[in-house]
């Protein structure tokens, strides 16, 4: 079946790999990172240390045992292992970031067949588990703790957007986290449309249905809005491979965002609700294919 | 103005696509021997010895009439007729001129001629033949998009599409051009301006705009398949064919090597070494010459020669060819989805096949590639997804094939 032949057509590629792609979602993450570091002290680099070493470890040793090939080279552990560290927060005991890499790594990618084949985004997924596992050594705040109570944060809104907050260490500089992602889109790594469209769904519903219009700009900015919009939502194995699928799944993350926040148990909904949607990914993509050219002869012939 | 394609890769993108475009033609003369390259399906019309004159048949090869470029001696006959040409200027007599005015002639006329002249499409098939079996086109639409014709005949073009707009009995003719070659897209024009029938129109220069589904939805914007495509360059082989009576016996040729190329007017049956070294163009080890685009040509040898269907040759510069290094992983970032011309799911179609689902890979319109090889060009996972669809397509086919022929047998 696997007709392939071991020479001939394209004679030629593009330069683009996944290790370049990689490289770019890296350089994308710097300036938040930095300014982690900065805010946070030589903590958040201890805990992006721990995550990144973890990851790349985890994958190179599984893949070893499992005598497949070991992909480490292509930096997507690299990848994971920064934005599990982004979704801690600075007190974070050094055993939380390891375990959520083991997690993300072993079970969520590895056990799924590795790299484009797994369901759920693994750095989500490893922040998620170590959430419910170690809340109690996990203290967060953020702007929607102090909204949550009925209160104004004490910080303005532009603290909030440039990143004067707290929260998890990658998360609290929307603008920073923002010029990553305009990086992307003129790498064209990612679909301008996903982080657009998520930020902006949670925005329509925040304002048609506002909790207090004064907390609005707070919400946007705070919380992991701009971290899942830019680095999470536009993670290509877990999410549609179409131009109208992954606008789908941005208004959907964005809505199931808005209605967690809103509604839900904890205080932020970004995590969860992407998760949901990556589970939904197949199926939009199913539903959502463009329509061939042709007529379908290819529908007829599968009669 | 014409529809844009969906997907494709822009020309500039690629050295060897950017170079080959908008380049004078220079006429070769025919090499001291010529190569008749034969397919399986044959039947050879001269003998090892014979004299043969310029324009006489020594075959006829799938169903076309195959003739001499020069007047020489057959000296083989197996697997290729290998013609020693003379360097004499006799012409057979069966290459008569056409006194007739176009409006005078029949279709079957028409036809008939091109029949004897062994016009082949830019597909290897027979002109007649398609115009024969022609039924009800409403536009015949000539593709100029990368053909270098233009810029050296385009009136024969243009003459060569009212030969066979008259024999369909169509009143509409298009000449779509690539944006990036003006300058033929303009000398094309002028010469339509006097007729009001055909016109040209201009498409954003990409690959696979050629590509004659893609020719189709630039004209007219649907998919429907009642439009007859021929290239430019297979038009002035038409008016050639009608009025000099000269069968097809040369072909525009567009060879690269990196940035730089030639366009050259050779002899059919010229050799790829001989045709390489009139083009200046150095050629490495064995195995590098591609005929047919680097996105989904194949590999050639120095030894092949120029045949009816022959329209690039590039050479691949050893610091841009591409070498699967065993990465083949899909990470589903979906530009394949984007880049394909044909709107398909090439990552979904390629994991099905390889998940062994035919059903599912048939249902998400695996035959309906192309195989232009886009897919595999933008991949940053190096899966050869192009090779898998067409390889599983060609499979299909075959096994298709074999079970209509067990049916046949039964009954």
């Amino acid at each position: 079946m696997n007709a392939i032949k071991a020479d001939g057509a394209p004679f030629i590629k593009s330069p683009e790999t996944v290790r370049a792609m990689m490289a770019d979602v890296v350089t994308a993450m710097i300036p938040a990172a930095v300014w982690a570091v900065w805010r946070f002290g030589a903590k958040a680099l201890l805990l992006m240390a721990l995550s990144v070493s973890t990851s790349v470890l985890c994958e190179g040793v599984f893949e070893f045992i499992a005598k497949k090939r070991v992909t480490v080279g292509d930096l997507s552990a690299v990848v994971t292992g920064l934005l599990i560290a982004f979704g801690l927060p600075v007190e974070a005991p050094w055993y939380v970031p390891v375990f959520a890499s083991v997690f993300a790594i072993i079970i969520v990618k590895c056990a799924f067949g590795g790299l484009g084949a797994n369901v759920f985004n693994p750095a989500l997924a490893g922040v998620v588990f170590v959430r419910l596992c170690f809340r109690s050594r996990l203290p967060y705040s953020s702007a929607l703790t102090a909204l949550a109570v009925g209160k104004l944060p004490e910080y303005s809104v532009y603290d909030a957007a440039v990143g004067m907050t707290d929260g998890a260490i990658g998360e609290v500089s929307a603008m920073l986290l923002t010029v990553g992602g305009l990086y992307l889109i003129v790498r064209s790594v990612i679909d301008w449309r996903v982080p657009v469209l998520f930020v902006g769904t949670v925005a329509a519903l925040s304002v048609l249905f506002p909790q207090n219009a004064a907390y609005i700009l707070y919400e946007l900015f705070s919380g992991s809005l701009f971290l899942g919009a830019v680095f999470m939502a536009t993670d290509p194995t877990t999410t549609p491979v179409t131009g109208v699928g992954r606008c789908v799944f941005a208004v959907g993350a964005g809505a199931l965002t808005y209605v967690m926040r809103r509604f839900g148990g904890d205080l932020d909904g970004v995590a969860y609700a992407i998760l949901a949607m990556n589970m939904l990914s197949g199926t939009i993509d199913r539903i959502a294919a463009p329509r061939s050219m042709r007529s379908g002869t290819g529908t007829e012939a599968a009669k | 103005m014409a529809y844009a394609m969906h997907g494709g890769i822009q020309y500039e993108y690629i050295d060897a696509m950017r170079a080959a475009r908008g380049a004078d033609v220079t006429d070769m003369a025919p090499s001291a021997s010529l190569v008749l390259t034969l397919p399986e399906n044959k039947r050879v019309l001269v003998r090892v010895g014979d004299r043969v004159l310029r324009g006489q048949v020594v075959a006829e090869a799938d169903g076309i009439l195959l003739h001499t470029p020069e007047a020489g001696f057959v000296s083989e006959t197996s697997d290729a007729v290998r013609i020693e040409c003379d360097g004499t200027d006799e012409t057979a007599a069966t290459v008569v001129k056409t006194n007739k005015r176009l409006q005078d002639c029949t279709r079957e006329e028409i036809i008939e001629k091109l029949r004897i002249c062994g016009v082949a499409d830019s597909d290897g098939s027979s002109m007649a033949d398609r115009l024969e079996s022609a039924d009800g086109a409403s536009v015949l639409i000539a593709e100029c998009i990368d053909d270098i014709a233009a810029a050296s005949s385009p009136a024969s073009i243009v003459n060569g599409m009212k030969i066979l707009m008259f024999a369909l009995g169509v009143r509409q003719g298009v000449i779509v051009c690539g944006d990036d070659i003006i300058d033929a897209a303009k000398k094309l024009s002028d010469i339509c301006a006097k007729s009001k029938l055909i016109k040209v129109a201009t498409v954003r220069a990409k690959y696979p705009q050629a590509d004659k589904k893609r020719l189709a939805y630039a004209v007219t914007g649907r998919r429907a398949a009642n439009e007859f495509v021929v290239s430019a360059q297979t038009c002035a082989a038409v008016y050639d064919a009608f009025v000099t009576g000269m069968p097809q016996t040369r072909r525009i040729v567009s060879v690269t090597k990196g940035k730089i190329s030639k366009n050259i007017r050779a002899a059919i049956g010229t050799s790829f070494a001989e045709l390489l070294k009139f083009a200046g163009i150095e050629v490495g080890g064995g195995g590098d010459i591609v005929e047919g685009g680097l996105l989904c040509g194949h590999s050639v040898s120095p030894g092949d020669s120029v045949g009816k269907t022959t329209r690039s040759l590039a050479v691949l510069a050893s610091d841009n060819v591409y070498v699967r290094r065993g990465a083949d992983v899909c990470i589903r970032c979906g530009r394949c989805v984007s880049a394909c011309p044909e709107k398909l799911l090439p990552n979904y179609i390629v994991s099905y096949i390889r998940d062994g689902k035919e059903h599912a890979a048939l249902s998400r319109g695996a035959l309906d590639c192309d195989g232009c090889g886009v897919c595999s060009y933008v991949c940053p996972g190096g899966v050869p997804i192009a090779d898998i669809i067409t390889g599983f397509a060609k499979n299909h086919a075959r096994e298709a094939g074999s079970e209509a022929q067990n049916e046949r047998d039964k009954s």
